[in-house]
């Protein structure tokens, strides 16, 4: 019954989406607003419609209804209820359907927040929009169902998964079902991993709006700024959903894979860190514009590279193509979803290449000198795009190139990675040390290097007391040309210093303008330190929001380095009672048990006791968790500011008397979490609104009479 | 009982991964695992490097055994150092040093052999690449597939850049000083006194 409900939900939302896109173009068209309400409310009904499917299938994974194979695939009788409504996202058909939601919740909110005021821009939003959640819904209903059950096939007794009742057949039995449920992949009962793919789908969705409003002023002719008032908000929103959810799957990698790190620059992982990257431009970028009036043809080149990336992003993690181009044909949704990518990337760049030639998005100024905050705003550009490009070749690009073209199979990893992308990012952060202090359209060097002074100096500080307190241990670091042998090789503490150098002096710019800004207002107006600030950040916040999100990043890139260049990793082998030097600690192996859990995983955990100066600190407990289709190493760490003692169970013998472990000291890597948070607040008071509700909605509440919105 | 010098030094084919991954490896015969002894030096494709190896895995037993000899042996990190720079054969996107199936830990174990013979990194990630093919090593070592590799960065950056300069000139040509705006543009307005003072804090 219950998957009778969400099919039928979803069927409906599927037919709401098409009619919406249909009706909102004609009514566009024809210029009848009739028309175009029809369309708008049949894009707003499909988020009921599509939540009542995820409702039916959310019941029928709480209550066990294994006759769904989805529910089947993803749950068993032993799954705590917690990890059975996080299934919902588990598998791809779940994930899928949670996506369609996602699409639907976007649009929702775009459509109440922005209908009155982008009017004109609406239709062709909700059609973008619409055709997008079409496209998903259609892949969910056709390809990837998950509503889908088993029967048994009443005269020869073969189980089948059918969506729909088939004739001659017959319910398995429900204790069966249960039985041979295969439950949740291990790697998904985490935390960060159950919190990363909403925040991930919910970042990558996001950036749907405005994509939807850009193609919409394309289509419209209405190039205004108009546009990007109305997605500046939603691209602020999804930035922060997309980071978020990197950072949270770099957790989850540290804590639950076992090797030690949280990015291993895996295609898939960087599937998600390129529409960050270009989404990262695009907001950047659309300050020029609606400043200045310039770069109109950059920012839609940036807004449709980020939905792009999306799809792409989308297109390369389900489809396969990432293990090899052959198996991408063998996936049911490769192809619709690469058609679907090409699709929306060329009316993109159709419609922008049409407006252009029109000379429709002509800058408005035309001048800008060689150090004013445009230019360098330019620059930044450039450097995302070539990051952008460079990632995506080493993951796609040349792997599939050299598969295709060289009948080679390759893999570009870290060594490639941190061969190209280390500039790049070097010049990012040295920009974002010296963009925000120059003026618009003009700076002189004079007036920069005093803005530059006192950020400076701090660095300089800062730099000389971390030579005096920093780790001695570290490994060379080998700068490899062209990945081979040959290459030269720098002490890290080096290749530190200039990092910090530039990362360190974009967070004291961040700090010390907030600083400025604050003092500026306690002078002029007496006030108290604490309301200068809050005054300061309400009054600019997309500013000083920005202040707190560059320090944010800047409090990551510390982290990074960190455990990067000074990174500590050794084996130990250990007797029971034993205990062992590393660096300045003391390990002592004290017990190893060994024993099944309730939810039929068989668990191996060693205790070990961590001591410094002969006073223990910690205790640390590492594991091995054993499913039946997997082993899980998970870490356990001391974990303190300035570093984490990581140990992972890496090998025991029979009687559990001996036991290898490997170890990893991680200078500073909490800094990677921490400046998350930050970045996270920062967003929010950039993008958090003056009034949450419209001006229209907040009319519509006071008088509180249920206005009909046919105008 | 483990070998704790050895083990520590390349790891041994722990029991747990026996039970992990045998199912899931599908380039070893369960029968191979099995024969293995404990200190898995054992498993290679011919006869005659089986023969071979074994040999020199008893001298290596022996010698571990000699105080002398263990000062000179190769490290823990140095595999590491090699392994990080490859892949493992089966699994999508695992560096091999952080992959723990038995296929691994056996190539693990031949970089070790090989680094105690006294070849170098390069020797042995030639090795792999001969045999495996380019798949298994970071960046292709192929010349052709590595300048096919590098050419995308090397590209998009000078497309970039190229971008940029036709954005900056196109700029530049247009100065007209009457154009020129001032820093106050950054500052919302609205509130008077504060920006005065920041414009005064910015001018000096």
């Amino acid at each position: 019954m219950i998957a009778e409900i969400g099919l039928a939900a979803l069927a409906f939302a599927f037919a709401a989406s098409i009619y919406s896109i249909l009706v909102s173009i004609y009514g566009e068209i024809q210029q009848s607003s009739g028309a175009m309400i029809s369309g708008r409310n049949a894009a707003l009904a499909t988020l009921p419609l599509l939540l009542i499917a995820m409702l039916a299938l959310l019941v029928a994974l709480v209550t066990e209804q294994y006759q769904l194979s989805y529910v089947w695939n993803v749950s068993n009788p032993q799954t705590p209820i917690f990890y059975r409504i996080t299934a919902l996202w588990g598998s791809q058909k779940g994930s899928l359907l949670f996506w369609c939601f996602t699409t639907s919740l976007f649009t929702f909110g775009a459509i109440v927040f922005n209908w009155r005021s982008e009017r004109h821009l609406m239709p062709y939003a909700i059609a973008v929009m619409m055709a997008t959640q079409a496209f998903f819904i259609g892949i969910t209903l056709i390809l990837e169902n998950p509503f889908a059950r088993w029967w048994v096939d009443a005269i020869t007794g073969d189980a089948f998964e059918s969506i729909l009742i088939p004739s001659n057949a017959i319910i398995p039995d429900a204790l069966r079902l249960a039985e041979s449920a295969k439950g949740l992949s291990p790697l998904l009962r985490h935390f960060g991993m159950i919190i990363h793919p909403p925040m991930l789908y919910l970042g990558f969705v996001g950036f749907l709006v405005p994509f939807a409003f850009a193609i919409a002023a394309l289509a419209s002719g209405d190039l205004s700024t108009n546009w990007i008032k109305a997605s500046r908000r939603w691209s602020l929103i999804s930035w922060v959903f997309l980071s978020l959810g990197l950072i949270l799957g770099g957790r989850w990698a540290y804590d639950v894979l076992g090797w030690g790190g949280y990015w291993g620059w895996d295609p898939v992982e960087n599937a998600a860190f390129l529409p960050w990257l270009v989404g990262t431009a695009f907001i950047h970028s659309v300050m020029i514009q609606q400043k200045r009036g310039m770069l109109k043809v950059w920012n839609m080149v940036l807004v449709i590279g980020t939905f792009s990336a999306v799809i792409f992003g989308t297109f390369a993690t389900r489809s396969g193509v990432i293990s090899s181009v052959h198996s991408f044909a063998r996936s049911s949704v490769g192809f619709p979803m690469l058609t679907f990518w090409g699709a929306m990337t060329l009316i993109g760049a159709v419609l922008t290449f049409h407006r252009w030639r029109r000379g429709e998005l002509r800058d408005e100024h035309e001048f800008a000198g060689l150090l004013s905050r445009e230019m360098l705003f330019v620059l930044n550009n450039i450097i995302f795009m070539a990051l952008t490009i460079a990632i995506f070749w080493g993951s796609f690009g040349a792997p599939i190139t050299s598969e295709l073209f060289f009948g080679t199979e390759i893999t570009l990893g870290k060594d490639y990675f941190m061969g190209v992308t280390p500039p790049l990012f070097a010049a990012l952060y040295i920009l974002m040390g010296i963009a925000p202090l120059a003026a618009w359209s003009s700076t002189s060097i004079k007036r920069l290097g005093k803005a530059l002074l006192i950020p400076s100096i701090l660095t300089v500080i800062t730099l000389l007391l971390l030579m005096v307190i920093a780790p001695s241990y570290s490994d060379p670091v080998r700068f490899n040309l062209a990945g081979s042998d040959s290459g030269f090789f720098l002490p890290a503490q080096a290749v530190a210093a200039f990092s910090y150098a530039i990362i360190l002096l974009a967070g004291f710019v961040a700090i010390y303008e907030t600083y400025r800004g604050t003092a500026a207002r306690v002078r002029a107006r007496n006030e108290s330190w604490l309301k200068a600030t809050i005054t300061l950040f309400g009054r600019n916040q997309r500013r000083y929001g920005g202040y707190l999100v560059h320090l944010g990043i800047v409090i990551i890139g510390i982290g990074v380095i960190g455990s990067t260049l000074f990174q500590y990793q050794t084996r130990r082998t250990l007797d029971l009672g034993e205990t062992t030097t590393v660096q300045n600690y003391q390990l002592r192996f004290d017990d190893f048990q060994q024993g099944a859990a309730a939810d039929g995983r068989f668990i191996n955990r060693a205790t070990l006791s961590l001591s410094q100066n002969n006073r223990i600190i910690a205790t640390i407990q590492p594991r091995v968790d054993e499913y039946p289709q997997m082993g899980m190493m998970i870490a356990g760490a001391h974990s303190t500011a300035a570093r984490d003692f990581y140990v992972l169970l890496d090998d025991f013998d029979e009687t559990g008397n001996s036991v290898s472990f490997a170890i990893y000291i991680n200078p500073l890597i909490n800094l990677v979490w921490w400046g998350g948070i930050v970045l996270v607040f920062g967003t929010l008071i950039a993008a958090w609104p003056k009034e949450v509700l419209p001006a229209h909605l907040r009319g519509a509440k006071q008088k509180m009479s249920g206005t009909n919105d046919v105008e | 009982m483990l070998n704790k010098q050895f083990s520590d030094v390349i790891g041994h084919v722990p029991t747990i991964q026996r039970r992990l991954f045998v199912g899931t490896t599908s380039m070893l015969s369960a029968n191979k695992i099995q024969n293995r002894g404990l200190l898995n030096l054992t498993t290679c494709r011919n006869v005659l490097m089986s023969v071979s190896v074994s040999a020199f895995v008893i001298i290596l037993i022996l010698s571990i055994g000699l105080p002398v000899l263990a000062q000179e042996t190769v490290t823990y990190n140095d595999v590491i150092r090699v392994a990080e720079r490859m892949y493992c054969p089966i699994c999508e996107n695992e560096p091999l040093d952080e992959c723990r199936n038995a296929t691994c830990l056996e190539w693990k174990d031949e970089i070790y052999r090989r680094l105690e013979e006294g070849q170098s990194d390069q020797d042995i990630i030639d090795y792999f690449v001969t045999r495996y093919g380019q798949k298994v090593v970071g960046i292709p070592q192929d010349t052709v597939l590595r300048w096919l590799s590098f050419a995308g960065p090397i590209l998009g950056t000078l497309i970039a850049i190229a971008i940029g300069w036709f954005t900056f000139r196109r700029w530049l040509r247009h100065t007209p000083l009457t154009e020129k705006v001032d820093a106050t543009d950054t500052i919302p307005s609205g509130d008077d006194d504060y920006r005065s003072q920041l414009e005064r804090d910015l001018t000096g």
